[in-house]
């Protein structure tokens, strides 16, 4: 029997002004009917290039070697009629990012019945009646009821949208599905719901899977094998439950530490009792934010909080997108101001605004998620970590100091950094440059939002241990806000579980996480793919 | 300042947009010291009319008989002084109305926008003509009414581009660092604007030098003055097109081409240097 997908020495440049650029090089796969294949690795590995590679849906500037035979047929080779023909109905792709590849303006009906519309034979279309049918069936098949196909997609939730894209990559009964980081977006809850009907899909259906992700957890939860790819060549290939358990590659280790297992002593980087049994640096008594929604109601972001964060402890709070843990931070900053409740910083009431809140400031700073959007483009390094300084008019060389925040951050030698541009560093160094910034004000507490959400694997842990030193080494409470459970158990002393603007269980880690109380907590805990659970 | 210079001096068709303008600047202000003002003077023609160029009259003359030559030079001096003069104008306007509004928001932003549709609504021609009767007749008249008609796109522009700055979460940064207004707008807002703005201004120059014709064409510029617009204007009334006279008609629309090319070839330079981003890729 040939295999549904079989990859021959595939290698992809792309042209560009710098000279070719590979981008993958030399990879060899197989995967047959029924079988499930997981691609890992961090951004730029060649990983997206390659599934595009598959249907032939790469930009012009690509040049492509090797083989791609899909059931035994080279893509290359194919002629632009049999290209069409085979896109969607022999293979087809779920996209990464649902909420972009939806048509905003269209029943998401007509955009599942399309593919069959499209596919089907001259003079054979399909009836409307019959399309109807056949949408509600594969509504069904991914969990959604027949009603949903005349909804818009703003009216769906994001897990909705991403079954509706299964649905649609379903559409014409394809063998062999390839599926483009399908859950990076989504919450763990609604992860979970989503790659559950998707091994579901694939295992009642006898498809091939092809499912890209950075995240070995989701991959060993649906994937029987797992290949890692690294700067363009597949570097381990295994059954997963063997790559997760032991991987060989230095670079799968990474990977794989990146995606903690919690209840394992091995991925908890605080050490035990690091916390110091300093006072209350931070409190907010009965905190409310409330704010109109468009139905002229209220909507209750934070809904009556309670929460302390101690001198020299790192805390973490967690919870689903939508359970007002940003909206908290923000408080907390004072960049929102609170309906109801106060917020106490060292015994004292935020300014609500002016020279106090100003001063406020320098005790209390952000490292926000995306590194690349909270740098401003045209601003050095020295110019993004001197603004601090020169909000507050800080006394001292402004060199020396600026050198000082970098060196803590740890970019070495910080001079070197000073006239560096944010595009010209990596995405770690960026976020280390955020953090030199808010160190610079000598700050006693740090608010991180999703501090390494969007870094890659190997960079996290980076980020996780500079944190954990600042706070041995400087006495910096730190608040880490989250929806990654792994990352509160790698380096939090006490978790605050978030759920609908309510803090519904907070204590020590190993309490929370290992004998949750709370049914949320339990269910966020049950959603956390386990992969192969080594303890 | 001189890392600025180098870096616009690598830009060569900036540097060669600014020599153009530089030139004509320097020629205009030269005008009265090189040339002889009596020269425009209708009644006091000193040349046949509707002639071709020729040694006398480099570019010919016109259907009174004076130099089209000396008439583009000194129309330099109005079409210039008027075209930088309303767009400062209005691009200052509209910047600020446009700031302002997309940066505080609430009740301010409400005022501003909708007296922005009112200017944005009402014809433009309309609304100078009614100012240029009101007001005495003048260069300084012609400024403020193509002035008062162009900021509302400025202003849109400038608070459509202001909002989508200030989403960024960098300004928010900036915020928890305890930046003020004066430091959000200087820093991060008026940078991120700025491109925009300088390309919206050279193009604004160039309609603004039109808007000039126009008005002057209405008889309502100052009728004592010679612009590029008014030379058209008298160049089409008076048959030149069917004199066969290319000369009367082609050194006003040239000047008006190359203002605004120079115009920019400089804004385009400025963008590149203001704007790393470009600079490297």
């Amino acid at each position: 029997m040939t295999a549904l997908l079989e990859l021959r020495d595939l290698s992809v440049q792309y042209r560009t002004e710098r000279g070719e650029v590979p981008a993958v090089r030399g990879v060899d796969l197989t995967l047959a009917a029924g079988q499930t294949l997981g691609l890992a690795g961090e951004s730029g590995c060649g990983k997206s290039t390659l599934a595009m590679a598959v249907l032939r849906l790469l930009p012009k500037s690509a040049r492509i070697g090797g083989e791609v035979l899909l059931d035994g047929e080279d893509v290359a080779t194919m002629s632009w009629g049999r290209l069409r023909a085979v896109r969607w109905a022999q293979a087809s792709v779920v996209f990464q990012g649902a909420m972009h590849a939806l048509n905003p303006v269209r029943r998401i009906g007509e955009q599942i019945a399309e593919p069959i519309t499209v596919h089907a034979e001259a003079g054979h279309e399909p009836s409307r009646t019959v399309l109807r049918r056949r949408v509600a069936e594969l509504l069904e098949q991914v969990e959604l009821p027949a009603s949903r196909a005349d909804a818009y997609p703003h009216e769906l939730s994001g897990g909705q949208k991403q079954r509706v894209m299964i649905a649609m990559a379903l559409a014409c009964e394809p063998r062999l599905i390839i599926a483009d980081e399908p859950t990076t977006a989504l919450d763990v809850i609604v992860q979970a719901q989503v790659l559950d009907v998707l091994g579901r899909l694939v295992a009642d259906n006898g498809l091939g899977l092809m499912m890209i992700s950075h995240d070995l957890s989701v991959l060993a939860a649906t994937c029987e094998r797992i290949a890692v790819m690294y700067e363009g060549r597949i570097v381990e290939q295994g059954p997963s439950r063997e790559l997760m358990g032991a991987p060989k590659h230095p670079h799968s280790k990474a990977l794989a530490a990146a995606f903690p297992v919690v209840g394992d002593p091995e991925f908890r980087l605080t050490p035990q009792d690091a916390a110091g049994d300093g006072g209350t640096l931070l409190r907010t008594e009965g905190l409310r934010v409330d704010f109109p929604d468009r139905a002229g109601g209220t909507t209750h972001a934070v809904a009556g909080v309670d929460l302390e964060v101690r001198e020299e402890e790192i805390v973490a709070l967690v919870g689903q997108s939508g359970s007002g843990k940003t909206t908290l931070a923000r408080t907390l900053l004072g960049l929102q101001q609170p309906t109801g409740g106060r917020v106490l910083f060292d015994g004292e009431p935020l300014p609500a605004g002016g020279r106090a809140l100003r001063a406020y400031r320098r005790q209390a700073q952000l490292v926000l998620q995306d590194p690349t959007s909270a740098l401003n483009p045209r601003h050095t390094v020295y110019q993004a970590v001197a603004e601090g300084l020169r909000i507050h008019r800080v006394p001292g060389d402004e060199r020396e100091l600026v050198a000082d925040a970098l060196a803590k951050a740890e970019l070495r030698p910080p001079e070197q950094f000073f006239p560096v541009l944010p595009h010209e560093l990596s995405g770690g160094q960026r976020q280390r440059v955020v953090i030199a910034g808010a160190l610079a004000l000598g700050p006693r507490l740090l608010v991180a939002d999703e501090p390494v959400a969007s870094l890659d694997a190997s960079v996290r842990g980076e980020i996780l241990a500079l944190l954990l030193r600042l706070r041995a080494e400087l006495g910096l409470a730190t608040l880490v806000i989250t929806h990654d459970i792994g990352l509160a158990w790698n380096i939090a002393d006490r978790v605050a579980v978030m759920y609908h603007g309510k803090l519904v269980e907070v204590g020590p880690v190993e309490q929370v996480l290992l004998a949750p109380t709370h049914p949320y907590t339990k269910r966020l805990l049950a959603a956390v793919p386990r992969g192969a659970v080594t303890g | 300042m001189k890392a600025f210079w180098r870096e616009f001096v690598r830009n060569r068709s900036g540097v060669a947009g600014l020599a153009v303008l530089a030139l004509m600047v320097a020629l205009a202000l030269l005008a009265p010291v090189l040339t002889d003002r009596v020269g425009l003077d209708v009644t006091r023609a000193q040349f046949p009319r509707w002639q071709p160029p020729a040694a006398d009259y480099w570019l010919g003359t016109d259907h009174t008989g004076r130099s089209v030559l000396l008439q583009t030079w000194w129309g330099a001096r109005v079409s210039l002084t008027v075209g930088v003069a309303a767009t400062l104008l209005s691009v200052g306007v509209g910047s600020v109305v446009g700031l302002a509004a997309a940066h505080f928001g609430g009740w301010l932003s409400g005022l501003l926008m909708r007296v922005t549709d009112f200017f944005l609504a009402l014809p433009a021609l309309v609304l100078a003509i009614c100012l240029s009767t009101v007001l005495p007749r003048g260069i300084g008249t012609i400024v403020l009414a193509i002035g008062a008609t162009a900021w509302p796109a400025t202003a849109r522009l400038v608070r459509a581009q202001t909002l989508a700055v200030e989403a960024r979460p960098y300004i928010e940064r900036a915020k928890v660092l305890g930046g003020g207004h004066l430091h959000i707008i200087g820093r991060h807002v008026l940078p991120g604007v700025f491109p925009l703005v300088l390309v919206n201004t050279t193009l604004t120059v160039a309609s603004a030098i039109i808007a000039e014709s126009t008005l002057s064409f209405l008889g309502l510029g100052d009728p004592g003055l010679v612009s590029w617009g008014s030379m058209l204007h008298e160049a089409t009334l008076h048959g030149a097109v069917s004199q066969g006279a290319w000369w009367f008609l082609l050194p006003p629309g040239l000047g008006i081409v190359l203002v605004v090319l120079a115009f920019t070839l400089c804004g385009r330079a400025l963008e590149t240097v203001l704007n790393p981003r470009l600079r490297v890729s």
